[in-house]
């Protein structure tokens, strides 16, 4: 299992990983070209908080034991089983909002546009997820596991 | 007689939640789900979908068909149970068949309440908690111009918000006040009802319905509904949503109840051998520091799990759950938790309002009891988990409505440890070794 971690005491803020991220999943690598003309931020999984001089990275953690995934009503929040990653089946989410919450993090919200529960997918289209390509301060990491074990899940 | 090691009365959230913990723990114990219904386990809150946009049972089930037969359980679909046999420890089923178990779950859930109400088993009334519920509602849709939604709670909101996407007319008769009064607060009903009525549908608050009537003598079918004032409404379709009670004829006599089945930390009820979860239950409000009926879903699969785990020997004690909502309807988003009508006696309340939603949280000396958001909903996770630990933030509370308000807004205390325990350790080797991490690495720099 592959996740991001964040090194909060060397997060200065930037907000960089969040620009990158919602860049990414808006399709296009280059944010100028992601978020022209866009009025609401396109889906991304990240929040950035500042704090007076402390700020921190937040995103989902894709916990073992993920709260979010007991509390979906739908199933459409999963475990998916060769990456090890809590993700969201986006023609099952009716939105419903009991995953965020539940989420101890804040790390799932619900897009504006789709109407349906957006979060960290863990970018399993990339070799490194794009906020860790994008933290100028090495805050961000990538922890890799052995995948957690669990039982069969709706598919 | 067929002898399983665990029989699960029950196939939705709370048995299948069970059957699945059972299954991490012991893989070989034979065990036997009944369900009176005839389709695998399934999303009991989707079944709006089928109204709304035709979707079919296949889209709904939360395990694939193989699920029971992968897994080794037996699943007896259109099985009703009938008898529990104490203590020879057997279930009668309602074709004459008996089973033997060693452990028992009662994952019975709650039925829909039909309240005694004249004409109420006219042709064209409904209940709205099935698949066959909602099929049977889709069939007669193509004859209705006008349906009476009777119940302004989570279910009745649900099929409104269904129906006005079919573009049928809907009018919701609350006996309350207001609707979602269990949910939230007055002003979360406000604007609940603001945006029904934008959709189109009508609210009727404070009103009960006295008859559901028909017009030809000859013909049951609903053609209006009388109100207490007098008012007729035409309709031919009528939904009954006032609520639901725990499903509990099968455990009569057999376990000891109040208003649910009584259960210890582990599920266990107080006879050996016998469990229950879910619906059916009276489970630990933490919020309120009481015994309730708590009827919804995640509770329901939390407490599943737990029972599952005690019966396959592994006992594990319930964290205790509370009321929660979240509503997705009419284009809203409010979610709810614990006390959210506060009392000024006992209660401190801090609140904050924007242009497109607001947040209340509700403190009990010093100790957050409920909460209530309508709009950007996405950090209430934070104040429902500290909700939970009962975490003392007399000293801070002002932060938890601000507009900026996150993890970092909580001593860190409660968050270093608690939110983040791998973080803090992401410098120490032997620990990284100790859970299971290969390699902790940074990426190229690319922008």
């Amino acid at each position: 299992m592959r996740r991001v971690l964040v090194k909060d005491d060397l997060c200065i803020g930037c907000g960089l990983c969040r620009v990158f991220c919602e860049a990414h999943h808006a399709g296009n690598d280059d944010p100028l070209k992601s978020l022209k003309r866009r009025l609401s931020p396109p889906a991304g999984g990240i929040r950035v908080e500042c704090n007076g001089i402390r700020s921190i990275s937040v995103r989902c953690r894709h916990c073992e034991d993920a709260p979010c995934i007991q509390a979906c009503l739908t199933g459409a929040m999963y475990r998916d089983y060769d990456s090890g990653l809590v993700l969201i089946d986006a023609d099952r989410c009716v939105g419903c909002g009991t995953c965020t919450l539940v989420c101890p993090f804040g790390a799932i919200r619900k897009d504006e546009q789709t109407g349906i529960a957006v979060k960290c997918d863990g970018c399993l289209d990339r070799d490194m997820p794009r906020c860790v390509n994008a933290c100028p301060n090495d805050a961000l990491v990538i922890e890799l596991k052995a995948a957690v074990s669990t039982i069969a899940t709706p598919a | 007689m067929n002898t399983y090691e665990y029989v699960i009365v029950g196939n939705s959230a709370g048995g299948l939640s069970a059957a699945r913990e059972i299954r991490t723990i012991d893989q070989s114990g034979g065990l036997l789900i009944l369900s009176d219904e005839q389709y695998p386990a399934y999303s009991r809150p989707l079944i709006a979908k089928h109204i709304s946009h035709t979707k079919t049972i296949e889209a709904m089930e939360l395990v694939p068909r193989e699920f029971y037969v992968d897994s080794h359980m037996e699943w007896w679909p259109g099985t009703r149970a009938v008898r529990i046999d104490y203590p020879e420890r057997t279930v009668l089923l309602h074709d004459g068949r008996c089973v033997h178990w060693n452990s028992l779950l009662l994952a019975t859930g709650s039925s829909p309440i039909v309240p005694p109400i004249e004409g109420v088993t006219r042709q064209g009334v409904h209940t709205f908690t099935t698949y066959c519920d909602a099929e049977s509602i889709t069939r007669q849709l193509p004859s209705v111009r006008h349906v009476v939604v009777i119940g302004g709670g989570f279910i009745g909101l649900s099929a409104a918000d269904a129906l006005r996407h079919r573009e049928v007319d809907v009018t919701i008769v609350e006996m309350q006040s207001r609707v979602l009064s269990t949910m939230v607060d007055e002003e979360g009903s406000t604007r609940i009802e603001e945006a029904v009525r934008a959709s189109g549908a009508d609210v009727i608050t404070g009103r009960r319905v006295v008859s559901i009537n028909g017009d030809h003598p000859e013909s049951s079918s609903v053609s209006s509904v009388t109100l207490d004032d007098r008012t007729r409404l035409q309709c031919e379709m009528v939904i009954l949503a006032v609520g639901v009670r725990p499903r509990t004829e099968l455990a009569e006599g057999v376990v000891p109840m109040k208003q649910g089945i009584l259960v210890d930390e582990f599920m266990r009820t107080a006879t050996p051998g016998i469990y229950a979860c879910g619906d059916v239950c009276q489970t630990r409000d933490f919020a309120r520091d009481a015994d309730a009926v708590l009827p919804v879903w995640p509770n329901a699969v939390a407490g599943g799990a737990v029972a599952g785990a005690t019966m396959a020997g592994m006992p594990r004690s319930y964290e205790g759950s509370t009321t929660m909502n979240a509503v997705p309807y009419f284009g809203l988003s409010v979610v709810s938790a614990g006390v959210v009508e506060h009392d000024p006696a006992l209660h401190d309340v801090l609140t904050r309002r924007d242009s497109t939603g607001y947040t209340k949280v509700v403190l009990k000396e010093g100790v957050i009891v409920g909460m209530v958001s309508v709009g950007d909903t996405s950090r209430c996770g934070i104040v429902y988990h500290l909700m939970k630990r009962k975490a003392n933030v007399d000293n801070w509370k002002d932060m938890l409505v601000r507009e900026d308000f996150g993890i970092l807004s909580l001593p860190d205390s409660l968050w270093r440890d608690q939110l983040t325990p791998l973080d803090g350790r992401l410098r120490d080797e032997t620990d990284n070794v100790a859970n299971g991490i290969v390699n902790l690495t940074t990426g190229a720099k690319r922008w």
